[in-house]
C-alpha cells in the first residue's frame, strides 16, 4: 500500500516536478514485469546435501549471505528460489526496491551489501546526512540519501581511482578493498551527461579514511598531499621556463591535474551513477512512502524551502510549522 | 554449583559409545588439557547438557551417563573439542537483535580449522549443535555454510551441494534474461 499526502494537504503538495533526474535505475535495462511467484513450478529436485539442514538452519545460513551470493543461489534450482524468495527481507526488497537490487548487481556492489543491510536502508525514512526525508539509495555503500545531499555533499560523490589517490595520497593498491563500482554506461544527472565507457569508482569516505589512516592524521595526509602538489607545480614550471627560454624543443610536461576539479553537483553524472529512488517502507504499518513536494517551495532554491526537497507526513508537518501555511502557492509567514 | 569439585561427566552417544567428558581425547590436538574441575564447563556450553545437568542434581552426575540420543560418537567427540576450546568463552547477550551491525562471515581462525571437515560431518556438526543448543556453535557452522556458497556461480553451487537443475529450457532462458544485469562485466 502506497501513502499519499494525507487528504487534508490536497493541493498542497505534489508527487511529481516536471524534471527527470537520470539516476542509475533510470539507466536499467527495462525488464517489463518483476519476477513473480505465480508462474512458479513445484520444484522436482530437493536442494541436495543441504536438504540434511531443518529449515530454520537454513534460513540462518541464507542471512549470512550478501545480494550477490543470494541472487546466484535463486538460480540454482526451482527449490533454493523458492527457500531465497520466502525470506521475508528479501521479498520486502523484490516487491519495493527491485530497481536498487538491480542496481547494486549491475554495479558490481552486491558482494559485500548484505541483504538485511539494503532492507535496513528500505526501512530507513531519513537521510543519513541530513535528515531530512530521503527517497534515494546511495548504493556504493548503502545509505539513505536525499537529493540536496546526493548533489552537494562531497561524501557522495564517488571518485576515480587517479583522483582518489591524488587526492588523499594514496597508491593504487591501497584501493584494492575499498568500497568501488562499475559505472553502467548511460545517461545521467537531470542535465543528461552521457557516461560512455564502464569505469571504476570508489567511494570517497572510505578512500579518505584509508588517506588518514595510511599517513597518520588529517593533517599529515593534507601536508603530504599539498607538497606533493607543489612540487608537482614546481616540476611543471621549471620545464615551462625552460621550454620558452632555450628555444629548442623540449617534450612538455602535462600541468599537474587540480585537486578538486569542478564538481558541477547536480549536473555531475557521477554523482547520479551509484543512485536509485527507493520508496520507504514503514516496519510498523508497512506502508510505502515514496516523498512529495511541497506545493509553496516550487520557486525557491534556498533551504529550508527548496524545490528538490521530498517530505514525508511527519517532515512536511515540521516545515509547515517552521515555514509557514501554504496559501496561493505560497509559504505565508505571519 | 562448585565447580571445584571432581565431577565426572558421562555422555551417552546414539550408537551407545559413553564419553568422559574429562577423559576422551579430543580427535585432532594430541591431549585432553582440561583441569577435572573444569568438565562441567565444557558441558554446560550445551543448553540441553546443562538443564538435564541441574535436573540430575550433584548425586546424580558422575553415576549415570546422560543419554544424548540424536549424535553419534564421532560427533560428539568433535562437538566437546569445540566446547572445550571454548569453554571460558562469555555468554552471548541473549537479545540476538540488539546488534544489528553483525554482519560479516569472519569466523575466528581455530574455529575455521575445527570446520575443515568434509560436509556430511560439517552438517552432523550443525544438527548437534543445534540439537544440544549451542548457539555460537550452530553459527559457526551456518557461516561455515554460507561461506561455501558466497563468491560461486550457480553451476559451482550445484556442484558443491550436488543440486539438481530442474529448470525447465523455457524457464531458464527466462531466467537468463531476467539477470543478464548481475552478470560479472
Amino acid at each position: 500500500m502506497t501513502a499519499t499526502p494525507p487528504a487534508r494537504w490536497e493541493g498542497l503538495t505534489c508527487t511529481q516536478r516536471r524534471i527527470k533526474d537520470f539516476t542509475l535505475d533510470d539507466n536499467l535495462p527495462d525488464l517489463g514485469t518483476p519476477p513473480e511467484t505465480s508462474r512458479r513450478h513445484e520444484p522436482v529436485a530437493g536442494a541436495g546435501a543441504l536438504e540434511v539442514l531443518p529449515i530454520e538452519i537454513l534460513d540462518e545460513v541464507l542471512h549470512q549471505l550478501d545480494l550477490r551470493s543470494l541472487t546466484y543461489l535463486r538460480l540454482v534450482n526451482r527449490r533454493t528460489m523458492g527457500l531465497v524468495d520466502a525470506l521475508p527481507q528479501y521479498s520486502d526488497i523484490i516487491r519495493h526496491a527491485s530497481n536498487a537490487l538491480r542496481g547494486i548487481l549491475a554495479i558490481g556492489t552486491g558482494s559485500w551489501i548484505s541483504c538485511k543491510a539494503l532492507h535496513t536502508s528500505l526501512c530507513t525514512a531519513r537521510c543519513e546526512l541530513c535528515r531530512d526525508f530521503g527517497g534515494f539509495l546511495y548504493l556504493l555503500t548503502c545509505k539513505r540519501v536525499c537529493f540536496l545531499c546526493l548533489s552537494l555533499n562531497d561524501v557522495l560523490l564517488p571518485l576515480p581511482p587517479s583522483h582518489a589517490c591524488r587526492k588523499f595520497g594514496l597508491k593504487r593498491h591501497h584501493l584494492a578493498d575499498l568500497p568501488q563500482m562499475k559505472t553502467v554506461p548511460g545517461t545521467y544527472s537531470p542535465n543528461r551527461k552521457n557516461i560512455l565507457r564502464p569505469d571504476t569508482l570508489v567511494d570517497h569516505e572510505h578512500a579518505r579514511l584509508a588517506g588518514i589512516n595510511l599517513h597518520g592524521s588529517l593533517a599529515a595526509m593534507e601536508q603530504y598531499v599539498s607538497q606533493k602538489q607543489a612540487r608537482m607545480l614546481e616540476a611543471y614550471n621549471a620545464r615551462q621556463t625552460e621550454r620558452d627560454s632555450s628555444g629548442r624543443p623540449v617534450r612538455a610536461r602535462r600541468r599537474p591535474p587540480a585537486l578538486d576539479p569542478l564538481d558541477g553537483q547536480s549536473g555531475n553524472p557521477h554523482r547520479f551513477v551509484a543512485i536509485a529512488r527507493v520508496p520507504w517502507l514503514d516496519r510498523a504499518s508497512r506502508r510505502v512512502e515514496r516523498g512529495f513536494y511541497c506545493g509553496g517551495c516550487e520557486k525557491s532554491s534556498r533551504k529550508p524551502c527548496h524545490w528538490r526537497i521530498l517530505f514525508a507526513a511527519d517532515t512536511f508537518e515540521e516545515h509547515l510549522a517552521n515555514c509557514g501555511e501554504i496559501k496561493d502557492g505560497k509559504h505565508c509567514t505571519t | 554449583m562448585s565447580d571445584a569439585k571432581l565431577q565426572k561427566i558421562l555422555l551417552q552417544s546414539n550408537d551407545g559409545v559413553t564419553i568422559d567428558v574429562g577423559k576422551s581425547p579430543p580427535l585432532d590436538i594430541g591431549f585432553w588439557r582440561t583441569p577435572p574441575s573444569l568438565y562441567r564447563a565444557v558441558a554446560e556450553r550445551s543448553v540441553l547438557i546443562r538443564n538435564m545437568l541441574e535436573d540430575l542434581g550433584d548425586e546424580g552426575i558422575g553415576n549415570q551417563a546422560i543419554p544424548i540420543p540424536n549424535v553419534n560418537e564421532a560427533v560428539l567427540k568433535k562437538v566437546i573439542e569445540w566446547c572445550d576450546h571454548h569453554r571460558n568463552d562469555p555468554v552471548q547477550p541473549a537479545d540476538e537483535e540488539a546488534d544489528t551491525r553483525k554482519k560479516t562471515t569472519d569466523i575466528e581462525e581455530w574455529d575455521q580449522k575445527f570446520m575443515q571437515v568434509d560436509q556430511e560431518m560439517l552438517f552432523e556438526v550443525i544438527l548437534a549443535a543445534n540439537y544440544l543448543d549451542i548457539k555460537p556453535l550452530l553459527d559457526v557452522g551456518c557461516k561455515t555454510v554460507a561461506n561455501m556458497i558466497k563468491g560461486k556461480s550457480p553451476e559451482e553451487i550445484r556442484k558443491t551441494f550436488n543440486i539438481t537443475n530442474d529448470f525447465t529450457p523455457e524457464e531458464e532462458e527466462h531466467i537468463r534474461r531476467e539477470n543478464e544485469w548481475a552478470e560479472d562485466r
